[in-house]
């Protein structure tokens, strides 16, 4: 039994903060008694009476307050608590930072001891005066706004190289600087692996892909969807690139992106061959590459991770475990096959790859509103027979209404929609986790999906780590209470919605 | 290629838009500070990339020229007269008023009331309608006090037999001219012209300029400079509130009445007229700031503010760089604390020349000082300390002389810098008083308020045409 | 930024009786809602309206505490750092003079009804919870406590005021401490009795007075004003309720006990205690 005690001072101390302070710490298991009191010489006798009565408190006068502990554990941690609870850190975020708000970016930079980055993301038609602002002051950029135009785009991108700084985005959401996760990004630890990537939650499924295999990230570039078309060059799919190939704590690459046009693919090839690094690129498609030795080439997320984990434990000296690229379910025909799936994506990237698989695995597309028009487009979500992929992501969702990653209302009714569609047997989600995303994704989604009826099953991929803020395996561990399969790759996820349709809708 | 360079540490993030992004970068031990971003004003962008262009080689050294010179300034009280004699330019039908230029047509209840109190002072009109009338006749010429080396709070009326100060620039020699403070209430500043107004007018002519005169001329001459500076230090903002100027005041004048008077009974109204009233010291600091920034006038490509002045009607400016030209935009309704029983709906927009202190790096601007102030206006001692900071993002240097001690003695923000202004979109704050639109009924409240924007954007965009050459 | 006030200037709501003319300076001590300042051997609280009235007590409205240093009072003018509060006679605050209830039946139905909410509403870290409660773990500081405080209401019911009031003041949790609380709430007891009901308890009055000052200056204030009956607002209001109402409303109950932590809730305690002593 230990007993610890303190001499306490506070602004604004009254009775009744004392008094909650003393409610909350005796709550803390293995605290046996916890009070704030005055310390006159009867208190003091009292204390004595209850063994509690310290060194630290006899020079205490009668109108010092003094805060008492009793119990088994660890005092010093009780004290820490007291401290943030007479302080009144008690929120969300209790952060080490103090709240710093700046009227100009010349009084923000002053406020910053190492001023590195502006993260903007303010309205469009504002955004890249902004980002030249912050360019001209020697900052980098991580542009998360969209609505830029292209030629604004190339000149800030041009700016930003001709300087050495970074122009992330426009439309970038994900990056992780020096082992910081930017904007929408999850909590990886650091390592040897760098990834470019023009897709926001394409970064995020193989950046944690390759966390859950042991493996960390020196630093991971957005580049923006647009910086491989010809109008940009690939500025930024050059710049960063080169920064990892020369970046010695950088000893495998990755480069994810929508296939570059022929120009920038043509330097891209180059670059690659000037360098012994691996580097494992994925186009989101299948396609053939230049017969590079350092070049490994896949066109899915999760296998991308572990093709560059592979390499990184190859170039190890010391033997590490290999990770298993696990076996897919391959062109299973659909004879026979009863009901159809319902894919509800929060992530574009997944979304996209979730349809890719579907093509391979039963050789046609399905519905969704990845493409604009022609056969394969959606036309109501609302009321649909056949396999649909949706990306809630896409502007039409969005205009008006919070991000799929921040908030579930549109796609809770989505689910409970599919509920009283009798053709629909297979819903599949993903769950995006990290910082940025919403704090507990499953609390939003175990009511409507306790309400589906027995005949729909459901598969879900949660996209996130232990270390993210919503953790993981505690979602993981709530979804699973409500039937729900998951998996923490995109591409077993959909492998699995698809065989358990294949199987006629019972789960294999 | 250019090669990228990344530091080392952990990123310091600048976030400007989404505050969630700040909250968790916090939450996670990075430094972060949130920009307190607002949209920009809508200005040309050729005048933008002209002025950010011109920004070092032309702007720089105009306002570093005009700055020194503004700091350099020496205002004293160094005598009185009648506005007739005095004043530039003053003739018998000329009346002056506050703000930029407005025809009779155009001015608001209490101009036109103060207008109509004038005329009665002056003999030119037996009552209330034949003042009216001479008014709208065409044969009265009205021009802004600013354009004739002067300046009046609220209509700020100065017609030829009022008596004025004369507050001189020693170091640089220019004049400027300011009436006596009338009191509060019913005063012709706030439009009224009732009997009682002529009146008090009469009286400060024929006893209150007298008396003030003699003392005057014995003291020799009073520095302004150095009673600011120090009713600064003793919870002043020479603009709102003045009781401590005014009690400096009085404390230098005081002895010198009784040493130069001729009449007990006149020295001693005298001497309560001004203990009875607190803004006694207004009508010198005005002047006092005018004075420091007249030198600075008409310095090519300076981008200062040097005027600041609202007519009830229109809210006015001018810059340096710009020469004599009026840069207007529609006088606000001011987001005030109102006296009980009134509201917005009752007040008259912003009036007055009173700006001009916070033109001079006084008023709102040194509101730090003023922590009482602030509290009456509906804030508390912190919003004190945020206005005057927020003020130095648009200024361009400090002033020397006056201090703020709650800010270790800074100089006040001095030099309001037009480019701040519309690129930071930060408007300035005026620390004001608010006149019921109905003339003769007096103050209804008091604020903080910013200044319209307009009238900068305007003002930006022409100093960025004479750039070019 | 530009911030709005609906109440306009600052006002004076209430001045204490017993706050004396002069400049107070010395601070005692500050919370977000209450200053109190030391005038002489008392203490003075200039407060916002969230406060009753009460003798010792300066209730102000449109002010922000947080800036005020120094309180000058004269005769008809209260200033206040920079504002300036006029002074009228009706801002003055002096408790009634409690009379005899004239049902005096009422007056009993009441008090049960009273002392029967008490029970049950009283919050679990008050005295009577604390009390009633014959097994709280007597290792604990609150079980210490509690067996204190019975032996010093034991020592009343034998007549030892002076012995019982040493068992019990100056301990317990709070800024003023639960046992100085009950003593408070129990002179207020005794004084009412002996000024509605006419009860010889002015030498027991006194004996439990002196023995429960200390040197805590906001305790030895309170203290005084049970002893003189010289109590605030919310306290006539209860104490008028008792006799009066017939329909006991408990809303005075409800304000008592919203006080401090469990400050009101363990006067109220004392209060009954010195009821249940000498009757009505």
């Amino acid at each position: 039994m230990k007993t610890i005690a303190k001499i306490i001072q506070g602004k604004y101390l009254d009775s009744v903060k004392l008094m909650l302070i003393s409610r909350k710490l005796r709550e803390v298991p293995g605290v046996e008694d916890a009070v704030a009191i005055m310390a006159t010489e009867e208190n003091k006798g009292i204390l004595a009476a209850t063994g509690m009565l310290v060194d630290e408190i006899l020079p205490a006068k009668d109108n010092d307050i003094v805060l008492v502990i009793k119990g088994e554990g660890d005092p010093e941690a009780w004290l820490s608590l007291a401290e943030d609870l007479l302080s009144g850190k008690n929120d969300k975020h209790s952060g080490t930072g103090k709240e710093v708000a700046s009227a100009s970016l010349e009084s923000a930079i002053n406020h910053l001891e190492h001023p590195d980055i502006c993260l903007i993301s303010v309205a469009g038609k504002y955004a890249a005066a902004e980002a030249d602002k912050a360019l001209d002051r020697g900052l980098h950029v991580m542009l998360f706004s969209d609505n830029v135009s292209l030629e604004a785009e190339f000149r800030l991108k041009q700016k930003a190289i001709s300087r050495g700084l970074l122009m992330m985005g426009p439309d970038c959401g994900t990056a992780i600087l020096n082992g910081v996760p930017l904007a929408f990004a999850n909590a990886v630890p650091r390592g040897k692996i760098g990834i470019v990537s023009a897709s926001g939650t394409g970064l995020q499924e193989v950046s944690v892909a390759i966390a859950h295999q042991g493996f960390g990230i020196s630093q991971a570039f957005g580049t923006g969807g647009r910086d491989g078309k010809e109008e940009i060059g690939g500025i930024m799919l050059h710049a960063c690139l080169d920064h990892l190939i020369h970046d010695p704590e950088t000893e495998v690459i990755v480069l994810i992106a929508k296939t570059p046009e022929p120009k920038v693919l043509e330097k891209l090839w180059d670059q690659i061959a000037s360098t012994p690094k691996k580097v494992i690129v994925n186009f989101l498609k299948p396609m053939e590459t230049p017969n590079l030795p350092n070049i490994e080439y896949c066109h899915y997320l999760d296998e991308t991770a572990a093709k560059a984990c592979l390499a990184l434990s190859e170039s190890s000296p010391y033997p590490l475990s290999i990770p298993s690229l696990s076996s897919y379910v391959r062109h299973r025909m659909i004879e026979g096959r009863k009901g159809a799936v319902k894919g509800l994506y929060s992530g574009g990237t997944l979304c996209k790859e979730a349809a890719l698989i579907y093509a391979e695995t039963f050789g046609k597309e399905p519905l969704s509103n990845l493409v604009k028009d022609g056969p394969n487009r959606v036309k109501d979500i609302w009321n649909t027979d056949q396999d649909c992929f949706i990306d809630l992501g896409e502007d039409e969702f969005t205009v008006g209404r919070p991000h799929p990653m921040i908030d579930f209302s549109l796609r809770a009714k989505l689910i409970a929609n599919e509920g009283k569609n009798p053709t629909t047997t297979v819903i599949l989600l993903d769950v995006v986790l990290g910082w940025g995303a919403h704090p507990d994704p499953a609390a939003e989604l175990v009511p409507v999906l306790k309400a589906l009826p027995e005949r729909i099953k459901v598969v879900c991929h949660v996209l996130g780590t232990d270390a993210d803020p919503q953790q993981a395996s505690k979602q993981k561990a709530a979804l699973e209470a409500v039937g729900v399969k998951v998996f923490s790759s995109n591409h077993e996820a959909v492998d699995h919605a698809l065989a358990i349709l294949a199987e006629g809708g019972e789960e294999s | 290629m250019n090669k990228i360079v990344l530091n080392n540490n952990k990123p310091g993030v600048i976030n400007i838009g989404l505050e969630a992004f700040a909250a968790d970068l916090r939450a996670q031990g990075v430094e972060v500070v949130n920009l307190d971003w607002r949209p920009p004003l809508e200005v040309d962008p050729a005048a933008l990339t002209r002025m950010r262009n011109a920004r070092e080689d032309r702007l720089a050294p105009a306002n570093h020229e005009a700055l020194e010179i503004i700091r350099k300034g020496k205002p004293f009280l160094v005598g009185m007269g009648i506005a007739r004699d005095l004043i530039p330019g003053m003739h018998e039908d000329l009346i002056l008023h506050a703000g930029p230029p407005i025809t009779w047509e155009r001015m608001c209840g209490p101009m036109r009331g103060a207008v109509i109190g004038a005329l009665i002072y002056e003999g030119r009109a037996e009552s209330p309608e034949a003042a009216e009338k001479l008014a709208a006749s065409g044969k009265i010429k009205y021009a802004p006090c600013h354009e004739h080396s002067s300046v009046g709070p609220m209509a700020g009326i100065i017609s030829p037999s009022m008596p004025v100060f004369v507050i001189r620039n020693e170091t640089f020699g220019n004049q400027t001219y300011c009436t006596q403070n009338e009191g509060l209430g019913k005063v012709l500043r706030y439009g009224a012209f009732a009997p009682e107004v002529i009146t008090r007018l009469k009286w400060m002519e024929q006893v209150l300029y007298p008396v003030l005169s003699r003392a005057l001329a014995h003291l020799g001459k009073i520095d302004l400079q150095s009673l600011i500076a120090q009713a600064l230090h003793m919870g002043d903002e020479v603009h709102n509130r003045n009781r401590a100027g005014t009690s400096l005041l009085i404390r230098q004048l005081a002895p010198a009445i009784l040493k130069t008077m001729e009449n007990v009974e006149e020295s001693s109204a005298v001497l309560d007229f001004i203990n009875g009233n607190d803004h006694f010291f207004l009508n010198l600091s005005m002047p006092a700031s005018k004075a420091i920034l007249d030198p600075a006038r008409n310095i090519r490509n300076c981008s200062l503010v040097m005027v600041m002045a609202r007519n009830g009607t229109d809210f006015g400016i001018q810059l340096s760089g710009t020469g004599d030209r009026w840069f207007t935009g529609p006088a606000l309704v001011p987001d005030a604390l109102y006296f009980p029983g009134y509201s917005k709906a009752d007040a008259n927009p912003d009036i007055g020349d009173s700006a001009i202190t916070e033109t001079g790096g006084l008023g709102g601007f040194a509101i730090a000082a003023a922590p009482a102030i602030v509290q009456f206006v509906g804030g508390n001692a912190s919003d004190a300390l945020n206005y005057t900071n927020l003020m130095y993002e648009i200024t361009y240097g400090e002033s020397g002389a006056y201090q703020i001690p709650a800010l270790d003695f800074r100089g006040t923000p001095l030099g309001i810098d037009v480019t701040g202004v519309v690129e930071k979109n930060i408007a300035p704050i005026i620390d004001t008083g608010v006149a019921h639109k109905n003339p003769g009924v007096g103050q209804v409240g008091a604020g903080v308020v910013k200044a319209p924007t307009e009238p900068f954007v305007k003002a930006y965009e022409a100093l960025a045409q004479l750039i070019i050459d | 930024m530009l911030k709005r006030m609906t109440t306009a200037e600052p006002r004076l709501l209430s001045l204490g009786g017993c706050a004396k003319p002069g400049v107070y300076e010395d601070i005692h001590s500050r919370f977000s809602s209450v200053l109190n300042f030391i005038m002489g051997d008392r203490i003075v609280s200039l407060c916002d309206a969230s406060h009753a009235p009460g003798p010792f007590r300066i209730i102000t409205t449109g002010l922000s505490l947080e800036e005020i240093t120094a309180v000058e009072l004269s005769d008809d003018l209260l200033r206040l750092n920079a504002s300036l509060l006029p002074v009228i006679v009706s801002d003055i605050y002096q408790p009634p003079v409690f009379t005899e209830p004239t049902d005096t039946d009422l007056l009993q139905r009441n008090l049960c009804l009273s002392s029967k909410y008490l029970s049950q509403h009283a919050s679990s870290d008050s005295l009577p919870v604390l009390l009633s409660d014959p097994a709280s773990a007597p290792l604990s500081f609150q079980g210490q406590l509690a067996q204190s405080l019975r032996t010093g209401l034991d020592l009343f019911s034998l007549g030892k005021y002076r012995e019982g009031t040493n068992a019990m003041k100056r301990r317990g949790m709070g800024l003023t401490p639960a046992g100085d609380d009950l003593l408070i709430g129990f002179l207020i007891g005794c004084s009412w009795l002996e000024v509605t009901r006419k009860k010889q308890l002015s030498k027991i009055r006194e004996c439990v007075y002196f023995a429960a000052l200390d040197n805590d200056l906001m305790v030895n204030t309170f203290l005084y004003q049970g002893y003189a009956l010289l109590v605030d607002e919310d306290w006539v209001d209860f104490l008028l309720d008792l006799s009066r109402s017939e329909i006991f409303s408990y809303r005075s109950m409800d304000r008592l006990m919203g006080h401090g932590a469990s400050s009101g809730a363990d006067q109220l305690l004392g209060f009954h205690q010195a009821v249940k002593l000498f009757g009505i």
